[in-house]
């Protein structure tokens, strides 16, 4: 098996690949675009027991850790699956993982992991309210938040400490506006929070910034592994089509014009795949840098193949009907997903530049 | 994956032999004589050879029964790495080493390896290498320097001009590829020849390059002779065994290479911190980009050395020449711009380390297949793209 990955990993892969192969040719993306999500689909992964692939043996998961998890990122990220997968399993379980107190990540982790609970996150300590008993704010824009039956939320108490809550759907004074989303195979919503009473069972622990940090690498490291997929798709797609596309009496792939610019594709989806691995497998000491390198490196690669491709493509790569579209808006969505690709890599030229290390080394 | 015992216990053997060797007199070739630097203390580096060979590091890869200890390939990466850590001097004998020895290990006459491999293993004789010529870059199937056997069958007689030959100057022999069937094209009718270069026949002229450097040169064969026994395989098989011979580089010396990109890389930064470069925004995304792209370069190489014995070249082995030479020379750009207008100086009339890199990277998208190459082999073998129809223009 091919460096990283172990017998398991290769396992999982072979099942997400056929499964989610069979999902695409049966219009399924198509159809989840109408709704931002498959939640049927969704629930047959769960039940191959996808959404506890990196979560712990002991809340109940297969503990295949994220380079598992970046497997079947980056299959679902070929395929465009969509369903709330990145949010309920990765983001929010990363949260638990990093905030909640153990029977806390029991309850929620083990949850997750079986599948039985969607869940998504947002960072609300600029924005929701927290008086020890009531949520109050708004967060404008949170994925999957239309498909969420719980909402976890990091808060500040007045004192100034952070800690993880949760919000159930259905809770008296909370709201859900679905948004009308650029990028239709990813859905979103605007969450009020009036006066959301929380029972002390609701509030899951506490944690520092720096346990914010973590898990936000860790849904770097995730999303970077999707857009390797997306980016190979794209090039995949374009390779196929160039090679039936006649004009000028000949397959347009024997241009060298299109050649080289597949090439290049090649070169950048095979970057984007070494960088998402890397910071899968990356050692706890070594994940800060390879996060932030592959966040940045791979969500480029994924939006400028994307672009590529509808170019190549030609007018019939501008339509709706094609699917390419659907590729060049959830790039742009993956790039913009916690900042910049310019924001991921100052935060990795501070680690390189300014922190304690490497460049001292040599 | 690199923890291969053999492999751990191997680095630890060089790594301490490095650091108690390369000193005293051979302190001055440290980090010396690598790309853009190949004419930097010729001599001692070739004493440094000699010194190697005597200690038994040269051909560690080759086969037990041909004097090597049959290395394998993580064991060679460990090596190579450890080797590059220490500063070791670029190697004046990696031509004859990983070229020329694997290719009469596989190819030559049990005579020739008699002959040609001691000398290699010992760091006494020197290699060069004769593919490329005016007319044959890209395009090697167009070699023209011709070869005839004498009437009595006892020497081959050459004539033509090879060009780019990499310290020919400083070497004892050269491999040529040359035509020997009159009016052949391509890759038929061609000969494998190994040709002594001190003789009247042979004038080898410097190229002065971007660099001011003279590492490559233009190698003139006027009626040079070699004897009839120095091909390697049979009257025809010149293609064959000359593209065996670019097979036999399979990577093991890519992790040393990257150290190297890394020393250059973490000169920039303390560069950059130094003059306040580092605290430009712009700078400061190119400078992530360069990591990014070194960890990637890595990352490839590791997942290259994995899959090595499987017989077919995977992705990522395609696309590393293409992502390397592109990714050093942004490289050298990013050197000149964080050191700013200085850069255009030179401090005792020598271009110092990261001018050399600026200018001498500008080859590294072009020798051992240009990028343009490069992208091709990519579209072609790797994506299954249809070949350019081809042209038959004189050249």
């Amino acid at each position: 098996m091919p460096y990283p990955f172990n017998d398991d990993h290769d396992a999982i892969r072979e099942v997400a690949r056929g499964f989610l192969a069979e999902w695409r040719d049966g219009g399924g993306l198509e159809n989840a675009a109408k709704t931002g999500g498959d939640l049927g689909a969704w629930r047959e992964t769960t039940a191959l027991g996808w959404a506890g692939v990196a979560i712990d043996e002991r809340y109940g998961g297969a503990g295949l850790g994220l380079l598992g998890r970046s497997v079947l990122m980056e299959e679902m990220g070929y395929a465009l699956f969509s369903a709330p997968y990145f949010s309920s399993c990765c983001v929010a379980a990363d949260y638990i993982e990093a905030i909640a107190d153990e029977p806390n990540k029991e309850r929620w982790l083990g949850a997750i992991a079986g599948g039985d609970a969607i869940a998504t996150f947002t960072d609300g300590r600029s924005n929701i309210k927290f008086d020890g008993d009531q949520l109050s704010g708004v967060a404008s824009c949170v994925p999957d938040a239309p498909h969420a039956e719980h909402i976890f939320v990091t808060v500040e108490k007045p004192a100034g400490e952070i800690c993880l809550v949760v919000a159930e759907r259905d809770a008296p004074g909370l709201s859900i506006d679905p948004l009308d989303t650029m990028d239709p195979t990813r859905a979103a919503g605007r969450v009020t929070f009036e006066g959301v009473d929380l029972k002390p069972s609701s509030i899951l622990g506490g944690g520092s910034v720096a346990a914010l940090d973590s898990a936000r690498r860790r849904a770097y490291s995730s999303l970077a592994a999707e857009c390797a997929g997306g980016a190979r798709r794209c090039l995949d797609m374009t390779v196929e089509y160039a090679k039936e596309r006649i004009q000028f009496g000949r397959p347009i792939a024997s241009f060298q014009a299109v050649k080289h610019r597949c090439a290049d594709m090649m070169v950048r989806s095979e970057g984007a795949r070494s960088a998402a691995y890397l910071s899968a497998g990356a050692d706890p000491d070594e994940i800060e840098e390879a996060a932030f390198l592959a966040k940045g490196y791979s969500s480029d690669a994924f939006f400028k193949n994307a672009g590529d491709a509808i170019q190549l493509h030609g007018g019939i790569g501008f339509t709706w009907d094609y699917p390419l579209h659907y590729y060049f808006k959830r790039a742009q969505a993956n790039r913009s997903q916690y900042g910049s690709v310019e924001r991921a890599f100052e935060e990795l030229a501070s680690c390189i530049i300014d922190g304690e290390g490497a460049a001292d080394a040599g | 994956m690199l923890d291969d015992p053999k492999a751990v216990a191997l680095r630890r053997d060089i790594g301490g032999w490095m650091k108690e060797n390369l000193t005293g007199r051979f302190e001055e070739i440290k980090w010396r004589g690598g790309p853009g630097d190949e004419d930097a203390f010729p001599e001692l580096r070739k004493d440094w050879e000699r010194h190697m060979g005597e200690a038994g590091w040269i051909g560690i890869a080759w086969p037990e029964e041909h004097g090597g200890r049959g290395a394998g390939l993580l064991e060679q990466v460990a090596f190579n790495e450890e080797y590059a850590r220490h500063g070791g001097p670029g190697r004046s004998g990696h031509i004859g080493e990983t070229l020329v020895a694997p290719t009469l290990i596989a190819f030559g006459s049990p005579e020739q390896q008699r002959q040609f491999l001691p000398g290699i293993k010992a760091g006494e004789i020197f290699w060069c290498q004769g593919y490329s010529e005016p007319n044959a870059g890209s395009d090697l199937a167009n070699v023209k320097t011709k070869a005839r056997l004498t009437e009595d069958g006892a020497e081959w007689i050459l004539n033509g001009q090879k060009i780019w030959t990499s310290n020919a100057t400083e070497s004892d022999w050269c491999f040529v590829l040359a035509r020997s069937e009159e009016g052949s094209v391509g890759r038929n009718g061609l000969v494998y020849l190994l040709v002594p270069l001190d003789q009247s026949g042979v004038e080898i002229r410097p190229i002065i390059q971007i660099t001011g450097t003279s590492e490559f040169n233009e190698t003139f064969f006027d009626n040079a002779r070699t004897d009839a026994s120095n091909i390697v395989g049979a009257v025809g098989d010149g293609w064959k065994v000359a593209m065996a011979t670019l097979g036999f580089e399979r990577g093991a010396s890519t992790l040393g290479q990257q150290l190297l990109f890394r020393n250059e890389l973490d000169e920039i930064i303390r560069r950059a911190r130094a003059n306040g470069a580092a605290s430009d925004p712009l700078i400061r995304q190119r400078i992530a980009k360069a990591y990014a792209g070194l960890e990637i370069m890595r990352f490839h190489a590791m997942r290259m050395l994995s899959d090595h014995d499987d017989g077919h070249l995977s992705n990522e082995a395609y696309v590393s020449k293409l992502f390397w030479a592109s990714w050093h020379r942004d490289l050298g750009e990013l050197a000149m711009d964080v050191v700013g207008p200085i850069a255009e100086t030179k401090e005792n009339g020598e271009f110092d380390r990261l001018q050399r890199l600026f200018l001498f990277s500008r080859a590294d998208t072009i020798y051992g297949g240009t990028n343009q190459i490069q992208r091709n082999i990519i579209a072609e073998r790797a994506l299954g793209m249809p070949k350019e129809p081809r042209g038959n223009a004189p050249s």
